[in-house]
């Protein structure tokens, strides 16, 4: 998960494209060093003390963790719940909407961290 | 099977309790299906008798579904028989609720229902009923019997739950045939104006949330704090093509 997101925001780091993260871990400190330790690298909502049960959460009616959205550039919800190469299809497809013409290719598919 | 045994005995509980024995019944003549000795019953002690003698015979159908469909008709003409004889009174009310919940015909059911809407508005008991039409696929019949009940009932909650059902009646069709403006517009009117019903508006909100977060719809503004507690908001990337992860270490 991480590496896959990672890598993703490092090649299309010049690209119109952000990964925005809304984070579910009740406590802020602890959270805060698995950013540090995992070296997540993208920008995140904090979803509150309550949780799962946070205010984002809550008005996007998620209950599965994760949840994935892909957005496109007029703020339209494109997919839904796609992971990894299907993931990598969707934005492609939506970097290739606004005239941007990209290769998504992960270095090493194999690593776990 | 064993769904339908529980209401019965629930709705023969209702009217259970305080009823006065009936002195000829208790004195050996155990007929109660005796015409003579029915019709000097109170209608909540005929209404009472048709159910014991409905249990009985829905026991001795024992686990055939066929046969205890058959019973279940058989019994709610006699109910539907009751409530005529009894019009505007609360067994007459009883007797189509049972007809309306129990009998496995749906024209027997719609029948029922038409009579409980249009004899029976101004109870408030009808909450019940819309609240379980919510389970019901959509027919003709059924969204004329819960405009009726929107439209006409004195009672919030009554309104609010026949808004909730229809809604969700609406919302059970396949999605290329669902009018999606109209089921919003009725799940928003329960947002709007059954504020002292908590427990629908948050089921309201929770159905208008689905619709809003499907493929197509424009993302809702997030306005929030990142981990180092500085704001920002999702309209910030508008421009450029974001993935959104709802993430959480495990």
């Amino acid at each position: 998960m991480y590496p896959h997101e990672r890598s993703l925001v490092k090649q299309l780091s010049e690209k119109p494209f952000a990964l925005i993260g809304v984070n579910r871990d009740s406590d802020l400190e602890e959270v805060r060093g698995i950013v540090k330790e995992k070296n997540i690298t993208w920008r995140s909502f904090w979803n509150g003390p309550d949780g799962t049960r946070g205010p984002i959460s809550t008005k996007w009616n998620v209950s599965a963790w994760p949840t994935i959205y892909v957005i496109d550039a007029k703020g339209v919800i494109r997919y839904k719940n796609v992971r990894g190469p299907k993931m990598d299809e969707a934005v492609t497809t939506l970097l290739h909407e606004i005239g941007h013409q990209i290769e998504i290719v992960h270095e090493d598919h194999s690593q776990n961290e | 099977m064993r769904r339908i045994y529980c209401v019965a005995l629930a709705t023969l509980f209702v009217f259970g309790c305080g009823a006065p024995k009936d002195p000829l019944t208790n004195e050996g003549e155990n007929q109660p299906d005796s015409k003579t000795a029915m019709e000097s019953l109170s209608p909540e002690e005929q209404f009472e008798q048709l159910n014991v003698a409905y249990v009985a015979d829905l026991e001795e159908a024992g686990g055939d579904d066929t046969a205890a469909a058959a019973v279940a008709d058989q019994y709610a003409g006699k109910f539907l028989d009751l409530a005529s004889a009894h019009p505007e009174s609360r067994t007459g009310f009883a007797s189509l609720n049972w007809v309306a919940m129990l009998a496995a015909d749906s024209d027997l059911q719609n029948q029922a229902i038409d009579r409980m809407v249009s004899e029976h508005i101004d109870n408030a008991a009808l909450s019940r009923l819309g609240t379980q039409m919510a389970q019901r696929p959509l027919s003709d019949e059924s969204e004329v019997q819960l405009v009726a009940m929107i439209e006409k009932s004195p009672h919030e909650s009554v309104r609010a739950t026949a808004t909730m059902a229809l809604a969700s009646q609406l919302a059970s069709l396949p999605a290329d045939q669902q009018d999606e403006a109209r089921i919003k517009d009725l799940y928003q009117s329960v947002v709007d104006q059954y504020s002292s019903l908590p427990r629908l508006v948050a089921a309201a909100n929770g159905a208008l949330a689905k619709f809003r977060f499907r493929i197509g719809q424009i993302a809702p503004e997030i306005k929030g704090e990142d981990l180092d507690g500085e704001a920002f908001k999702l309209s910030d990337y508008r421009g450029k093509v974001v993935v959104l992860d709802f993430w959480g270490d495990w």
